[in-house]
């Protein structure tokens, strides 16, 4: 218990400097939010419209970046975030709310599956290492390194452009009104199969190869060799006594994995123009949207430390050398 | 980031080249899509006045608000009677007067009257965050229920222009909101469509009930979302929206080869891009200087090289939109064209008593090589390209040019400062060449260098061209057309700035589903989809049957 509450401890102070990174890096930027709507509309604004913007915005007028910091920790305490600039008058947790599911439906339940995927491919390829199975590796870990934007474009350009058995942008057909109907859910799980399977494809060697190494060293510790002279099932064996210990290291990086679902996938979604908040960060700091990258900021500090902390937990949970520690 | 847009672009690239329909986006024949590059995921705000809300960004304000005229384009001398049926402009352009349609209703049944006028330009007034045009009057009033009263502190014929184009709002719904904080999630207008259905990924309109001119024939209007120029490049590639307007880069291959039979472009200037000397430096201030750098300078190589022939060179000296503005072209200068002559550049040198040995840099009067700076801003690219042509071809005459990199603050800033030597422009827009002239030679927007200015900002100063603006702003309609011909003179004659290529106006559709949108031939309106004339499109279009 003490172990727990030192942890947190530790993370309540990491998340109070991560925040205050969050406030400080953007301010960073050279520019302003006034000359990135310029850049964003071309050049076809006049002097007056120039002069409107500043006061829209209210350029000319910030307070001092103390003042500035202390307001940002009021807001956050108080959760209102604020009104983007992007996408003005909107607030930000509202811009956030209409873009994060889409993303967490879509990496979320694709990091779950290659994670489950890749750590049973993993545990049974480990558990006779020289096998065919192996050759899944080489294949595997091609996908991976290949860069994801070139597999996203050729998927795009194959399936997409050449074949057409999948659509090429968005996430679902615009002409299915949205609700809880068959048509829509068909439509939208219709336009993640693409950017989803290659998204599977391209990190399934990271869990695969994780499992399937520490598998192999598990299967020679000593007790693997005694549960074998006790004659308990195989089975059992790969499961309770190499999988168990195997799976410890994956479970902290799936732990971060999930934590980071959250910043989406920048490139997927500019690939296949899905309406996630990888996207939609990217517009924040393109148009030095400050009040938007920190409430994204945020979200993904908030998820990434709340992952963080369940890791621990688990590993407390299936670990007993983490609970004697403490 | 850069390598994957620029590479979905190749992407994009390689699906127009494969063309043909991707059966996902099924385009039902009754539903117009329209399509706006870096529209993004859309949020729900119609506000008319915010740059930044959904109505914006998807190009639609003017399904849903409507202004008092309508200016075409493509051919501003037709400008056709809307929310006012005619208009009086009394004591010298000090005073105008809108005589307003009678019957006409907001989309949620109220009628529209004088007061809605009214409310709308004491709003902007109050307002200066959403004053985008800066007009400013004296008062505003309702002299009955269907007339409006603007008077001015001074002749300003040119102000008519941003109040008739102005979006007008319901006072009902609007004077209890802050204008300029206001989202308009249910926007209520009294154009012809009203919000159907709004996702961050689309957003639908569908026939307002109350429209004062009938039913429109296209019964739903789509606005898909694109987050960039690649998606939008595929979108409109696969057929998913029939009426584009960013720019395709080499269009005929991304998308007319697509569909050849039915998809089509129309680029038409909407206005001039010039090059600016600083006129307060030497050696910019000799006329003949600047006389030289025009002469020897191919307008044709920049609009090819530079542009994809998609931006046009400027073939008339008086800098003129063309043709657009053709039927103000002063008589002496319908003949006159640029043509690059590097001998009379180099005549002209050595006229002004610039000099050179053997094949030397140019040598100026004070015994120095002749360099000179284009400041330009990072981000616009195609700007660059511009300026290795200038610098090339600027070879001939042993001008040699530096082309400094800044950012877009920094530039802007420059340009206002006066801290240049010469840099690339774009001009205003509106239904006149006077829009573009008097935010370049106007001396009264100036300032001395070091100080900022909203116009003139080669710091152009000249008593008869003050006299030829003021004569527009007071004038009848021949005195503002002799005033214009005496500006095209002062152009051609004394070279304030160095016109080069004109702005276009981006616009590909396919007829496949709609007909009657507008061409060289029937130019009744602008095409691009996000521009003032939208509105015009839209109506004019039916169903092919």
């Amino acid at each position: 218990m003490l172990y727990l509450a030192r942890r947190t401890g530790f993370y309540v102070v990491t998340g109070v400097i991560a925040l205050s990174i969050n406030f400080f890096i953007p301010r960073l930027m050279p520019g302003n939010p006034v000359l990135s709507l310029i850049a964003r509309f071309h050049t076809q604004i006049t002097p007056k419209t120039l002069a409107a913007l500043d006061v829209l915005f209210g350029v000319h007028h910030r307070a001092g970046l103390w003042a500035q910091y202390t307001q940002y920790w009021r807001e956050i305490l108080s959760g209102n975030l604020g009104v983007s600039f992007t996408y003005f008058p909107t607030p930000v947790t509202h811009v956030i709310g209409s873009s994060l599911p889409w993303t967490l439906v879509l990496v979320g339940v694709c990091t779950v599956i290659s994670f489950v995927l890749g750590t049973v491919i993993g545990c049974v390829v480990g558990w006779r290492p020289g096998s065919v199975l192996d050759n899944l590796l080489p294949l595997s870990t091609f996908f991976s390194t290949v860069p994801y934007f070139w597999l996203g474009l050729i998927a795009l350009f194959v399936f997409g452009g050449l074949v057409h058995w999948f659509p090429v942008s968005g996430a679902y057909n615009t002409s299915v009104p949205i609700g809880w109907t068959w048509q829509f859910v068909g439509s939208a799980l219709y336009h993640a199969i693409l950017p989803g399977v290659t998204l599977v494809v391209s990190t399934l060697a990271f869990w695969l190869l994780r499992m399937r190494n520490m598998m192999v060293t598990t299967l020679g510790e000593d007790y693997v060799l005694l549960a074998e002279a006790k004659g308990l099932s195989r089975v059992r064996i790969m499961g309770m006594y190499g999988a168990r210990n195997a799976i410890l290291p994956n479970i902290a990086s799936f732990a971060m994995a999930l934590g980071f679902v959250v910043t989406g996938s920048i490139v997927l979604e500019v690939v296949f123009s899905y309406p996630g908040i990888g996207y939609v960060l990217y517009q924040a700091v393109s148009n030095e949207d400050y009040p938007l990258m920190q409430g994204i900021f945020l979200v993904i500090t908030l998820v990434v430390l709340l992952a963080n902390f369940l890791a621990d937990f688990c590993y407390v949970m299936l670990d007993p050398r983490a609970r004697e520690e403490a | 980031m850069l390598l994957a847009s620029g590479l979905a672009s190749v992407g994009a690239a390689a699906i127009g080249a494969v063309g043909t329909n991707v059966t996902a986006w099924a385009a039902s024949t009754d539903v117009l899509s329209s399509n706006q590059s870096n529209a993004g995921p859309y949020q729900d705000s119609f506000n008319p006045y915010l740059s930044t809300s959904a109505a914006s960004t998807a190009g639609l304000q003017s399904m849903i608000y409507e202004p008092l005229l309508q200016y075409d384009g493509a051919k501003p001398s037709n400008v056709y009677p809307w929310l006012a049926t005619s208009y009086k402009s009394l004591n010298h352009n000090r005073t105008f007067i809108f005589y307003l349609r009678h019957n006409v209703q907001w989309s949620d049944g109220k009628p529209f009257t004088a007061n809605d006028v009214v409310f709308t330009f004491d709003a902007l007034k109050r307002n200066p965050a959403i004053n985008t045009n800066g007009i400013q009057f004296t008062s505003v009033t309702a002299v009955n229920k269907y007339e409006v009263k603007f008077q001015l502190a001074s002749p300003n014929a040119s102000e008519l222009y941003y109040i008739a184009t102005t979006y007008i709002v319901p006072e009902h719904i609007w004077q209890s909101v802050n204008p300029s904080t206001y989202a308009d999630s249910n926007p209520v207008g009294t154009g012809p469509y009203v919000l159907k259905s709004f996702a961050t990924t689309d957003i639908q309109l569908t026939a307002n009930p109350h429209y004062w001119g009938g039913s429109p024939h296209v019964a739903t209007l789509n606005f898909p979302m694109s987050d960039s120029d690649q998606s939008a490049d595929t979108m409109m590639a696969a057929g998913g929206a029939q009426w584009g307007g960013h720019n395709f880069g080499d269009v005929a291959k991304l998308y007319i080869n697509g569909d050849p039979k039915y998809r089509h472009y129309w680029y038409i200037p909407t206005t001039s891009i010039q090059l600016l000397p600083n006129l307060t430096q030497y050696p910019f201030n000799n006329v003949d200087f600047r006389k030289a750098l025009s002469e020897s300078i191919n307008r044709l190589a920049i609009q090819n090289e530079a542009e994809h022939g998609y931006e046009y060179a400027i073939k008339t000296p008086t800098g003129l939109l063309l043709p657009n503005f053709s039927n103000e072209l002063a008589p002496q200068f319908k003949n006159l064209h640029y043509i690059q002559n590097v001998a009379a550049a180099r005549a002209l040198l050595a006229k002004a008593g610039f000099t050179r040995k053997g094949s030397g840099p140019l040598i100026g009067k004070d015994g120095k090589a002749i360099t000179l700076n284009i400041v330009l801003p990072s981000p616009y690219f195609d700007w660059f390209t511009v300026a290795d042509i200038l610098s090339s071809q600027w070879k001939a005459p042993a001008i040699k040019l530096n082309v400094p990199r800044v950012s877009l603050g920094t530039w802007q800033s420059d340009e206002a400062l006066g801290n240049f030597g010469l840099t690339l422009n774009v001009g205003n827009s509106g239904p006149s060449q006077y829009y573009i002239y008097n935010g370049l030679l106007n001396n009264r927007l100036t300032a001395p260098i070091g100080q900022t200015a909203t116009g003139d900002l080669e710091r152009w100063s000249s008593p008869a061209t003050q006299r030829l603006l003021s004569t527009y702003e007071s004038g009848t309609p021949a005195q503002q057309a002799a005033a214009l011909d005496g500006l095209e003179s002062v152009v051609v004659n004394d070279l304030p700035y160095i016109p080069l290529i004109y702005q276009s106006g981006w616009f590909q559709y396919s007829n496949k589903d709609f007909v009657g949108w507008p061409t060289s031939q029937n130019p009744y309106a602008i095409g691009a989809p996000n521009g003032l004339n939208a509105e015009l499109v839209v109506l004019h279009l039916r169903p092919r049957s």
